[in-house]
């Protein structure tokens, strides 16, 4: 029964879509099959293919360079590499977009110096592979990184020792045995791809979740989104449903780590200047380039844009940032503590139900919300009306209590993985001493489980709260009329053509995620 | 003829700090077993991998059939000086079969040679195995297989019995004696263990913080000492060095 309360709360969004497939396509649906599904599954395949091999590149290269090799800078650069994940992938492809405008930056760099050089159009399905690859790219480094850290010393010593050059051992030995990490790399970045909505739309590439909008707002007929959405949510599971596989087919990789890691080389001469190059390039393209873009952007439009509307909307954000990571954490809490106390046999079926949410795109999340939601709402305003006489308007769509609900749903997997591996790492023993002490389960939790979880805790809050301010498809669908976020602003901006308009709120949802992920690192650290 | 020559070899880490090995020398003659035996921190490991080529020295001199390969000057790559070596997890590619593992150093007639190897350590039949699928005894003999497949100079055994169990240990012992024998190559292996070295050394080399104490054969180690900690090496075992050589053997 329990269980069943919890799947039901987060699987509701995917349960809605599945029952309204009964309803059979809307009368659009023709239509978005003859002249659209091609388009939207050809983009969509399109980035996919894209997106995995240049994150690949971009990722697993650099990874392998900073874990391996000492060469200048080495320190910094393995941070900035990971900082392109603290811009929203929309905002990196509006940075871009300027940069390549007719009247960009490049082209006002290039007559400053008198030369003519060609526009290079990235508004296109290739410009936008390489524009989020370059923000997306991050997922593979640390997946691979944290693989190529713990990867056994003896083993690439015996592989030289048996006669092999360091390239060979790279590729037969150390990838071959981190690839279900950059493989889960991967997969996360394929579903972000899949989840984008404002990059695509802003460069007019058509894919499922541009469909997806367009069949709601624009020919307004949620069937045909709905049937979408179900294509989309499918093509996501398939690409788990592959990862897992392949997972199970290589298990024998399982507990390669070695208490003895590999040793870093120092690169000498020409070498270490060539890595140091090789591994600026994703950090300089992904995060130094579109921030010196966006920081000059808000120079040009710091006085239109800074002003007591932005403070309102700034406050906003953060407020639904705060609220929305504090309850997430909290709900993610409550499922492993009363799995946990309940000593229930489906706990990982409940982890795996949790970490739905993050698989499906924020777009079809709402659709899925929505739906449920507006019929409660429906019912509620007939049964006041009926039964008591008093008119009242929707309680819950079109208010905060939904776009939370929806974040809570989307984000319970990014809460609920550092809080559980925390409380597994704390174990059972400490809890069971104190039980046998006499003090109760409640005070056990406050006394000592919960200050031993904060590391957990804080890791899971930050998170949440980094992915809020960033969200956008979502938030666009679900938002109260009166409430602004500002990745909803900074959408507006660059969606009226304002798009230098739109550097500073990008920038304040950056500064806030960089400004989280430096605390994170230093939690994480001690 | 000597196969091994160490002159002065010293290593020392953080910058000089701390000393893993001072003014070790020895030499090892063609096609003998070596132990080097010391407790846990004496430079055992740090001594196998300067030989190997995983480490720089600091100061003195390893030659390898005449050559020197490692010096203050000189740095010969582990390739070059064509040893091979054992490591004490054994460091068998676990995505690769045991017939991929065994080639996997080996440049002409791969198959042919797969094959004689695994006669040699008597695993014929477990060519398409995963190392995951093998036993602790099996591995190690694929590990010893793969490295003997590359046909080394020297071969060189970190702690090879160290995670094994009693009753593995000494069948193991006696199986990894008969291999490197049959093989005729020149190994140096290294054992905290004194029986380990009793039982397949023909030579054994007693390490102690950083400093080589004494070097000989077991029987000139147990009739005459000349450290007191080779002689508590000996006495710990109560009965004679030569009483267990003989059950061994």
């Amino acid at each position: 029964m329990y269980t069943l309360t919890i799947v039901l709360f987060i699987a509701l969004p995917i349960l809605t879509i599945v029952v309204k497939l009964f309803d059979g396509p809307g009368e659009m649906w023709d239509h978005v099959v003859t002249y659209l599904m091609a388009t939207y599954v050809t983009n969509s395949l399109f980035l996919i293919v894209g997106c995995t091999f240049l994150t690949f590149v971009l990722g697993v290269f650099s990874s392998w360079f900073v874990t391996r090799f000492h060469f200048p800078f080495r320190k910094i650069l393995e941070w900035l590499l990971i900082l392109p994940l603290a811009i929203p992938s929309y905002i990196t492809a509006y940075a871009y977009a300027g940069i390549f405008d007719h009247s960009g930056s490049l082209q006002i760099l290039f007559k400053t110096i008198h030369i003519q050089f060609p526009r290079i159009d990235v508004m296109n399905p290739v410009g936008l592979i390489v524009v989020l690859s370059l923000s997306l790219f991050p997922y593979v480094y640390v997946s691979a990184r944290a693989v190529f850290l713990h990867q056994s010393r003896t083993l690439m010593e015996t592989s030289v020792l048996l006669g092999a050059s360091e390239s060979r051992t790279f590729f037969r030995v150390v990838l071959p045995l981190a690839r279900p990490a950059i493989v889960g790399g991967l997969v996360l970045v394929l579903m972000e791809v899949l989840n984008d909505y404002g990059a695509a739309k802003y460069y007019g590439v058509s894919t499922f979740t541009t469909g997806i909008f367009r069949s709601w707002f624009a020919l307004e007929e949620p069937e045909t989104a709905i049937f979408l959405s179900a294509i989309l949510v499918t093509l996501i599971f398939g690409l788990i449903a592959i990862e897992k596989w392949q997972r199970r087919k290589i298990g024998y990789v399982d507990g390669v780590k070695s208490s003895k890691t590999i040793t870093r080389i120092t690169l000498k001469g020409f070498n270490k200047y060539l890595v140091c190059c090789l591994v600026s390039i994703p950090a300089f393209f992904g995060f130094v380039l579109p921030v010196m873009q966006l920081i000059y952007w808000a120079f040009l439009t710091f006085n239109s844009v800074f002003n007591t509307e932005f403070f309102g909307i700034a406050f906003q954000s953060l407020g639904i940032a705060l609220v929305t990571a504090l309850l997430t954490t909290t709900t993610a809490f409550f499922f492993i503590y009363f799995v946990k106390w309940n000593k229930l046999r489906s706990v990982r079926f409940i982890s795996k139900i949790t970490t739905i949410g993050y698989a499906i795109p924020g777009a079809v999340i709402a659709i899925g919300i929505m739906i449920p939601t507006l019929a409660l709402d429906k019912y509620l305003i007939v049964f006041f009306k009926s039964n008591f006489d008093i008119s009242i308007s929707l309680l819950i769509n079109g208010t905060i209590v939904a776009l939370v609900y929806a974040y809570i749903v989307r984000f319970l997997a990014v809460a609920y993985n550092p809080i559980e591996a925390s409380s597994l790492k704390i174990g059972n023993h400490l809890s069971e001493s104190s039980k046998l002490l006499g003090i109760t389960a409640f005070k056990t939790l406050l006394k000592i489980e919960l200050p031993l979880l904060k590391t957990g805790f804080l890791s899971a809050f930050i998170l949440v709260f980094v992915d809020v301010m960033k969200e956008l498809p979502l938030t666009l669908i679900l938002k109260p009329y009166k409430v602004q976020t500002l990745a909803v602003k900074a959408y507006e901006y660059a969606s009226d053509e304002l798009i230098a308009e739109s550097a500073l709120p990008s920038l304040f949802i950056i500064f806030a995620g960089v400004f989280f992920v430096l605390i994170l690192n230093r939690i994480i650290r001690k | 003829m000597d196969i091994l020559t160490l002159n002065n070899v010293t290593k020392s880490f953080d910058n000089g700090k701390n000393f893993a090995l001072k003014e070790i020398s020895f030499s090892l003659e063609e096609g003998k077993i070596c132990a080097i035996v010391g407790e846990s921190g004496s430079g055992k490991t740090t001594l196998l991998r300067l030989i190997s080529g995983l480490e720089t020295l600091d100061y003195g001199s390893i030659a390898i059939k005449d050559t020197v390969v490692s010096s203050t000057s000189v740095m010969r790559t582990s390739l070059d000086r064509n040893v091979g070596m054992v490591f004490q997890d054994y460091a068998l590619f676990p995505h690769l079969t045991v017939s991929q593992n065994i080639g996997y150093g080996i440049k002409k007639e791969v198959e042919d040679k797969v094959k004689e190897m695994l006669q040699l350590v008597d695993l014929v039949g477990y060519e398409n195995r995963y190392p995951s699928q093998l036993s602790g005894g099996e591995q190690q003999r694929i590990a010893l297989a793969r490295t003997l497949a590359a046909s080394p100079k020297l071969l060189l055994l970190d702690e090879p019995f160290s995670s094994l169990d009693a009753s593995l240990r000494s069948q193991l012992r006696s199986e990894v004696h008969a291999i490197v024998k049959k093989a005729g190559i020149t190994a140096i292996f290294i054992t905290h263990d004194t029986i380990d070295a009793i039982a397949i050394a023909d030579e054994v080399i007693i390490l102690k913080e950083g400093r080589l104490l004494q070097k000989g054969t077991i029987e000139e180690l147990n009739s005459n000492p000349t450290d007191s900690y080779v002689t508590s090496v000996f006495s710990e075992l109560k009965i004679s060095a030569s009483t267990i050589l003989k059950a061994l053997r």
